[in-house]
């Protein structure tokens, strides 16, 4: 067999479990209306996004100007990239760990998962970004690791909010952009039963009846379009099974 | 007509993905009274859609989700105006671009063909399919009992035997290759086709869902 076929053999596994993780997680169709002031393409590239994260330190944020009152955020978001590789690092799924990482790891993990702790003298273990680590620290193995990567996009939207924030702390005088609203959230549980919530803005606003228009369009269509859309996946994995 | 658009990302040096479907509206397709009933998509585009549907699971950084976005076309410019992102746990996002809520007028014909477009491709993934696994197993059986029987030919022995052989050679092949073809041809192909050759292009996708339609 060669390394191509058994990497693509490999894969399929991974997803498949994905998939049946996935749809075992579906118990509601959850449906969200959001008004935002620009629909913004969708690029996530977790090299560059992983960098950014990697690069805050006390240091790095004093230096860029960072306003003093979102620093403690920022070096959460630091913190989290850690705690998270540690906690990949003690998965013997994902890596072969030896015993003494486990030990040194598991000492600082409590120091990492508590938020009231200083952390920043524990020793980094996230692999440097560079372009020679890249190739051969294992980086590019650790930002295929669907966890972490998962992780990392989550911290990447949270420094991207905290990116605006700051821009408007360090520049009163610039416009503060709209911020994107949730005004309606409908869940049906597959039990039958429905919750509807509503956002309060939602109540004097002067478009109110076309969003909630819309969002029942949206929900009546998703539903459609959800159930399509896993049949289609279910049929694909049965017969892969 | 409205134009439907899959761009797609160079993921590695062979492969290339779609990340998101893309609908682009003019005002003359907004005019219309009626969208049409049923959009003819070409064999490329169906294939991109449905490899698409299904890679989300394999990129969970990339949100889990199928992201539909539908632009207007205003002056050379596209305005994303409503995205709906669908992931296979049951979440639905949807986003509203502020500006568009107060022109009802463009609003509400592009949210309508908006759902329309997103309804009548996820009808249009599954696949019509025509098992000829049997047929192929029938196939190769009598290809190898030709050659079989040719070499039988020159064999020194009695006709009932040369018979006899030949039979339990044409059960032993065709009990074989039904049994391969059956358990592994199609996750050969579903290998191949998510991760694998036939995932590379566009046109190689088309063809791993042809083969997907027959031997899946």
């Amino acid at each position: 067999m060669t390394k191509d076929s058994s990497l693509a053999q490999t894969n399929l596994n991974q997803w498949l479990s994905s998939i049946n993780s996935l749809l075992g997680e579906a118990s509601s169709l959850e449906i969200k209306t959001t008004v935002v002031e620009e629909i913004l393409p969708e690029v996530f590239l977790p090299y560059e996004a992983y960098q950014a994260i990697y690069q805050i330190s006390p240091t790095f944020l004093m230096e860029s100007g960072v306003h003093p009152s979102l620093r403690d955020r920022y070096l959460k978001l630091r913190r989290q990239l850690e705690l998270q590789y540690a906690l990949l690092l003690l998965d013997p799924q994902t890596y072969e760990p030896d015993p003494q990482t486990v030990a040194a790891v598991s000492q600082d993990l409590p120091a990492l998962a508590n938020h009231e702790t200083s952390w920043e003298d524990l020793p980094c273990r996230l692999p440097p970004p560079t372009a020679s680590n890249l190739a051969n620290s294992g980086l590019a193995d650790l930002l295929a690791q669907p966890i972490f990567t998962t992780v990392l996009r989550q911290l990447s939207e949270v420094k991207t909010v905290l990116d605006q924030r700051n821009q408007h702390l360090i520049r009163p005088e610039s416009t503060p952009p709209d911020p994107a609203i949730t005004y309606i959230q409908t869940s049906i549980r597959l039990d039958g039963q429905i919750n509807n919530r509503y956002a309060t803005q939602i109540i004097d606003h002067p478009q109110q009846a076309k969003i909630i228009n819309l969002h029942q369009q949206g929900l009546a269509a998703g539903e459609k379009q959800w159930q399509r859309l896993l049949r289609f996946v279910t049929e694909i994995v049965r017969r892969q099974q | 007509m409205v134009s439907i658009k899959l761009p797609q990302s160079q993921i590695s040096p062979q492969t290339k993905i779609p990340t998101q479907v893309e609908f682009y509206f003019s005002d003359r397709d907004l005019a219309e009274p009626q969208p049409p009933t049923r959009l003819k998509f070409s064999p490329q585009l169906l294939g991109d859609l449905r490899y698409y549907s299904l890679r989300p699971a394999a990129e969970p950084w990339a949100g889990s989700s199928l992201s539909f976005t539908s632009y207007h076309l205003r002056e050379s410019q596209a305005v994303a105006v409503i995205r709906s992102k669908i992931s296979l746990q049951g979440t639905i996002e949807q986003q509203i671009c502020r500006a568009y809520l107060q022109q009802p007028e463009l609003l509400q014909p592009i949210a309508n063909q908006h759902y329309w477009l997103i309804e009548h491709i996820c009808d249009r993934l599954e696949l019509n399919y025509q098992p000829k696994s049997k047929l192929l197993a029938i196939i190769l059986t009598a290809t190898i009992a030709s050659f079989s029987l040719l070499i039988t030919l020159f064999l020194p022995w009695a006709w009932p035997w040369k018979l006899l052989t030949l039979g339990v050679l044409v059960i032993v092949v065709y009990w074989l290759c039904d049994r391969l073809i059956t358990r592994y041809l199609a996750l050969l192909i579903g290998q191949q086709l998510l991760f694998g050759v036939l995932a590379h292009t566009s046109a190689r996708r088309r063809f791993g869902w042809l083969l997907w339609r027959y031997f899946g």
